[in-house]
């Protein structure tokens, strides 16, 4: 063989190696076809719900009566029809009475299917028996009471939190996944509540992806209806929280109505006072997850942002937008890696930190030292904050607004709302203090609290 | 077994023949009954509250055509559909990988006169893993058919690479078996490294399901996993059972086949064909499960002796009962993934192969 | 001759690295921050610390770990007389990551009262070494040819990455990632903290190996021939192992593993100079550093935050691998 003939080779070699890199290429460039959840609203997601507000009431009778008797028309009001028969009469009129009173009947529920897209599903009321997945949905339906409505869980992260599901079955599966054999533990735990009418609802959270085609199908074949929510997102998690509790009976359905208006009006007092700054007052935001991974542009996590006034900062460096396309989180490669970056005004870091904490300057020490390198040399190092993802959405906010604009919002402005959430007894803040609940912390804290 | 029957009226030869025979039957129905006692077990005792009597009613019922009413029947309900559509193509796939796993690790050991080879010995896993992390990185849902599809056909694509890219450089060069294996492993540096250039760049969630997916798991099959496996293994088994004189020939070492009249290269590169098809099959839909390629074949050729002809069958039965009671293990006991149980049980062993073996290992190792 | 031109290039490429990175300085900025850093008049303080604080320890650190990978490998062949043998054969790598994996998903730190990235450190050295270990030992009850070794090098290899197969795959999704981004070797975790503490390790056991280099030329011609020249090879085999084991641990333990140079080194190496371990073994030292040195610059202008170098140089290395393998058909090796 001479030179010539290994050349050819490994040109074939090359080749191939070419095209292999290039399939790469084009399927990592493919990538984001996520299709985005089509506007649910941020009302009482419940069909008989004519006029799409927080609560089911007489105006939503007196709407359907209107429609009956053609004062208004049908097709204003896509929610009056609270049996789904295509048709508005008195019927619907009896079944949004049974559920102002509290009787058991048959409910349909606007709600996500798996592709994102809105569909609705037939749940009996009251909901009980529920088997909720995904953190970002267990944590709104446990504000509004429904810990004991828990029959069963795939897995229990944040133990204080979670405190309240204790009457629950552990399915033993994890955050992300469900195995066969938690699955199995779950046919079983549907079966053990035969006398009860089996498991009365799946919650999934929609960024929870690993429930396959098959598991769905078992779930259909029985009947239990999959009640799914992009709750990760603020004010998704509002309806979520005001459905879901509504769902449950009348003790939960008033706690999802205080939770969904105190959230709202924190909602709406940030918009009210960010609404006046000019373009040039917005400040810019790069979020982050588990310390060092940096959201990519289409990320949940960069919609927060946008709720309080503030801009992501990829939509004004269009050099960072390159690097950081797509909609999950990727890891910072080095200590260079936001070297160029660090005219963003602020690094916003979102991490889940269990409630009832007794060691605070501790934990803040060692949630900001775990990663500091990669920060501590950035011109923005001193605007790196510190959010507990594990709040109440509107709180959530209520923090980052206060990090963002000092000048508009203090923390002990949100240190009151966080008050009168625990006052108003959401469950897992129950007999929890402003002293136990890391909320969020900056440069200052991490200073404070070493001391 | 013209080969090793006794030439002349020998009693002793033909009592340690009779033994040999009853010796290889013996293996063979220990590990038949092994499986349709792990299936039993598989698909009985894993569902709470259904005894094994009853569990053998519901199969029986369910060709029967017998339901059950959902509400009031409910455990018996949830059992029919747990053992038909979960634990049945479980038990089957466990079956069908071990044995196409094994009869390709007989094949590749005997084609590479190597005893250590395994399936994987070519790249054929880091090419497959190359294509299921693309597909599972790039975002495609695990919760859609088109996700999970995608998945197993860019797996299969990938893991037939190296195989064309070693049949393209063997037109130019003689391919010895120790090139082969060295070309596997520049070929498994070169696809593991984009798979870990991917892996590190994406988020979390996604890196842990592609680290679970190269490690080999069985959850989540269902019956549309089976027929391609099914026709691929059959077919594929017969072809290797066909070949396995040919094999006890090419085994022999280069020279030595060729003096017998066996084209040693063509008859590789088939081998290289049949055996990446084969494996493709599998873990494109299983993801990579290791060691019963390698230790399946020894155990056999250490009671039974080497000839491929009672060696790849009788593998074939061992790698299926070791993968059914790996797998039982993962669903009993430790809520493991297949793959990791079996590396579990197989590296020791394999350890125990390596420490005690007097013959030379091949021309690589 | 060659070895000399190697050595300047990786010389020279420690300069020109400090103008790459995600940072935007330009190279004679990059020299002029080096040069004020010296003269202690520091005007660019940003500049400064990625200059000086990340860049030069990285490439000080590619320059030792692809000198001394390198040369390792090259032990390594020689030892075994075999061409796939590497640094890692003995199982340094996967020892080393279940160390690692322990501290990381466990918590579990073998020196006590060590929390974080040293307890990650030193479990990774630890147990990097029980491989080697073993296998040292298990030769002193029987006898061992290099095959032998090599094999057992890879059963203990599976063993224990199937131990850390069932930790990793029981961990969050969090931990899994922190743990399987450990294993990708990288230079980035080099700082000057940790770097003289791998200098110390390193150099004096580059030394002691290439004191011995004249008794590898010996043992290069087998076992017998060696035996008859008056040298035990069998000996001074267990003991390089063990020392390039112990070599190989100290850097592992800081950057993962980093794969590929300790295999393909020696090989370009031998291309070039010969067999003759006098020259040999700088030879393997030269490429192996300037090698890594330039992979590890077109890492990290690769991608928005940098490639981990391992991953480029499999990435180039597999198929120059192929090349290689195919042109030394006829050498000592097939």
């Amino acid at each position: 063989m001479n030179i010539t003939s290994y050349q050819k080779k490994l040109g074939a070699i090359v080749i191939v190696a070419l095209i292999v890199i290039g399939a790469g290429a084009v399927y990592l460039l493919a990538g984001s076809d996520e299709s985005q959840a089509e506007e649910l609203g941020s009302g009482l997601l419940i069909y008989g719900n004519a006029n799409g507000d927080l609560v089911l009431d007489d105006d939503d009778i007196n709407i359907i009566h209107d429609i009956i008797d053609g004062k208004k028309e049908k097709s204003d009001y896509p929610m009056a029809d609270a049996n789904r028969d295509g048709k508005i009469n008195n019927e619907d009129i009896a079944v949004v009475e049974a559920l102002i009173a509290g009787n058991e009947t048959t409910v349909f529920v606007k709600c996500l299917d798996s592709d994102g897209a809105v569909i609705v599903v037939e749940v009996s009321y009251p909901m009980k028996n529920v088997v909720p997945f995904g953190t970002n949905i267990v944590e709104p339906f446990l504000y509004v009471g429904g810990g004991e409505y828990v029959a069963g869980y795939f897995s229990s992260t944040y133990p204080n939190q979670e405190a309240s599901m204790t009457g629950a079955v552990d399915l033993e599966g994890s955050s992300r996944d469900i195995t066969d054999k938690a699955w199995r533990n779950f046919m079983n735990l549907d079966a053990d509540l035969q006398d009860e009418g089996g498991v009365g609802a799946l919650l999934i959270d929609h960024s929870a992806k690993s429930f396959s085609e098959s598991r769905l199908n078992d779930l259909s074949a029985a009947n239990i209806p999959v009640i799914r929510y992009a709750s990760a997102d603020q004010v998704q998690e509002i309806s979520t929280a005001l459905t879901l509790g509504f769902l449950c009976g009348k003790t939960t359905e008033a706690m999802g109505l205080s939770y969904a208006e105190s959230s709202l009006e924190i909602y709406n007092e940030i918009q009210d006072k960010v609404k006046a700054l000019n373009d040039d007052e917005r400040k810019t935001v790069i979020n982050f997850t588990m310390w060092i991974f940096v959201c990519q542009n289409d990320s949940t996590f960069n919609q927060s942002p946008e709720y309080v006034g503030a801009v992501p900062y990829y939509k004004t460096n269009s050099a960072f937008a390159t690097d950081y396309a797509g909609n999950t989180s990727t890891k910072m490669g080095g200590v260079e890696a936001l070297a160029n970056y660090d005219d963003a005004d602020y690094l916003i870091s979102n991490r889940s930190l269990d409630i009832g904490q007794t060691d605070m300057d501790g934990l803040i020490v060692e949630q900001w030292e775990k990663n500091m390198q990669y920060f501590e040399n950035l011109d923005n190092y001193h605007n790196l904050v510190y959010v507990n993802n594990i709040l109440p959405g509107s709180l959530r906010l209520a923090y980052m607004a206060a990090a963002i604009y000092p000048d508009l919002f203090t923390k002990e402005w949100a240190d009151g709302y966080l008050q009168a959430f625990i006052n108003a007894g959401y469950t897992p803040l129950v007999g929890q203090t402003l002293e136990t609940i890391c909320t969020s912390f900056g440069y200052e804290d991490y200073i404070a609290a070493k001391g | 077994m013209d080969t090793s029957a006794p030439s002349e009226d020998n009693d002793g030869l033909i009592r340690e023949y009779h033994r040999q025979i009853a010796k290889k039957m013996l293996l063979l129905i220990i590990s038949v009954a092994g499986i349709i006692l792990t299936v039993g077990l598989l698909s009985v005792s894993t569902f709470d509250g259904i005894s094994l009597s009853q569990a053998y009613k519901i199969i029986w019922g369910h060709i029967n055509g017998v339901e059950y009413d959902y509400g009031t029947q409910s455990r018996l309900w949830w059992a029919d559909r747990y053992i038909w559509n979960r634990a049945l193509p479980r038990a089957t796939v466990a079956i069908l990988a071990g044995a196409s796993l094994a009869a390709c690790g007989t094949l590749m050991q005997s084609v590479l006169s190597n005893p250590l080879a395994d399936p994987y010995s070519t790249g054929i896993s880091s090419g497959a893993c190359f294509g299921a992390v693309a597909a599972i990185i790039v975002g495609i849902s695990f919760s859609s058919m088109a996700g999970e599809a995608g998945i197993v056909t860019n797996a299969f694509i990938g893991a037939l690479i190296p195989a064309i890219i070693l049949i393209v450089i063997s037109e130019r060069i003689n391919v010895t078996p120790a090139t082969m294996i060295l070309i596997g492993t520049a070929i498994s540096y070169f696809f593991n490294s984009m798979v870990t250039f991917m892996m590190v760049t994406t988020d979390a969630d996604t890196l842990k399901s592609a680290y679970l997916w190269q490690i080999g798991t069985f959850d989540g099959l269902t019956w549309s996993s089976v027929p391609i496996m099914f026709v691929v293994t059959v077919l594929g088994s017969a072809c290797v059972v066909w070949l396995s004189s040919k094999l006890n020939v090419a085994s022999l070492g280069d020279n030595a086949a060729i003096s017998l009249g066996l084209d040693i290269k063509n008859f590789r590169i088939l081998c290289l064909i049949l055996m990446s098809i084969m494996t493709a099959a599998v873990i494109s839909f299983t993801g990579i499960i290791g060691f019963v390629g390698i230790v399946a074949p020894h155990i056999v050729r250490i009671v039974v002796g080497t000839d491929n002809r009672f060696v790849v069958p009788i593998s074939m039965s061992v790698g299926a009962l070791l993968l059914l009671v790996a797998d039982y293990i993962a669903l009993s006991y430790a809520d493991l993934p297949v793959g990791v149980i079996m590396a579990l049980i197989g590296s020791p062993i394999f350890f125990i192969l390596i420490v005690w073996q007097r013959k030379s290992m091949g021309a690589i190792y | 001759m060659l070895i000399l031109i190697l050595t300047a290039v990786a010389i020279s490429s420690v300069f020109i690295t400090l103008g790459f990175g995600v940072y935007n300085i330009s190279v004679s900025d990059a020299l002029a921050v080096f040069i004020d850093h010296i003269n202690g008049t520091v005007s660019n303080k940003k500049g400064d610390y990625y200059v000086w604080n990340v860049r030069l320890p990285r490439a000080l650190g590619a320059i030792l770990v692809g000198a001394s990978l390198s040369f390792a490998g090259a032990v390594m062949q020689n030892d075994m007389r075999n061409p796939l043998a590497e640094p890692y054969t003995m199982g340094v790598s996967s020892g080393a990551f279940l160390g690692a994996v322990l501290s990381i998903i466990l918590g579990i730190s073998i020196i006590p009262g060590l929390t974080g990235d040293w307890a990650t450190v030193f479990n990774a050295f630890i147990f990097s070494l029980i491989p080697a270990s073993m296998i040292v030992l298990i030769s002193r009850f029987r006898k061992m040819t290099p095959t032998a070794m090599i094999l057992t090098g890879l059963a203990l290899m599976f063993v224990f990455s199937s131990i850390g197969q069932v930790i990793m795959v029981s961990a969050p999704a969090e931990t899994l990632a922190d743990a399987y981004n450990w294993r990708v070797g990288t230079l980035a975790k080099v700082t000057w903290e940790n770097l003289p503490i791998m200098v110390t390790a390193v150099v004096p056991l580059c030394l002691i190996l290439y004191a011995l280099s004249s008794k590898f030329d010996v043992m290069y011609l087998g076992d017998r021939a060696a035996t008859t020249l008056g040298v035990n090879a069998n000996l001074i085999r267990i003991f390089s192992i063990f020392l390039v084991s112990l070599m190989t641990a100290a850097m592992v333990s800081f950057t993962g593993t980093i794969g590929f140079i300790g295999l393909v080194g020696p090989h370009v190496a031998r291309i070039f100079v010969g067999s003759r371990n006098k020259y040999f073994l700088p030879a393997a030292m030269a490429f192996g550093a300037s090698f890594l040195i330039i992979v590890d610059t077109i890492a990290k202008i690769s991608g928005p935050s940098g490639l981990p170098v391992g991953v480029l140089s499999a990435m180039i290395g597999g198929p120059l691998f192929i090349y290689i393998l195919v042109r030394q058909k006829r050498s000592a090796w097939a």
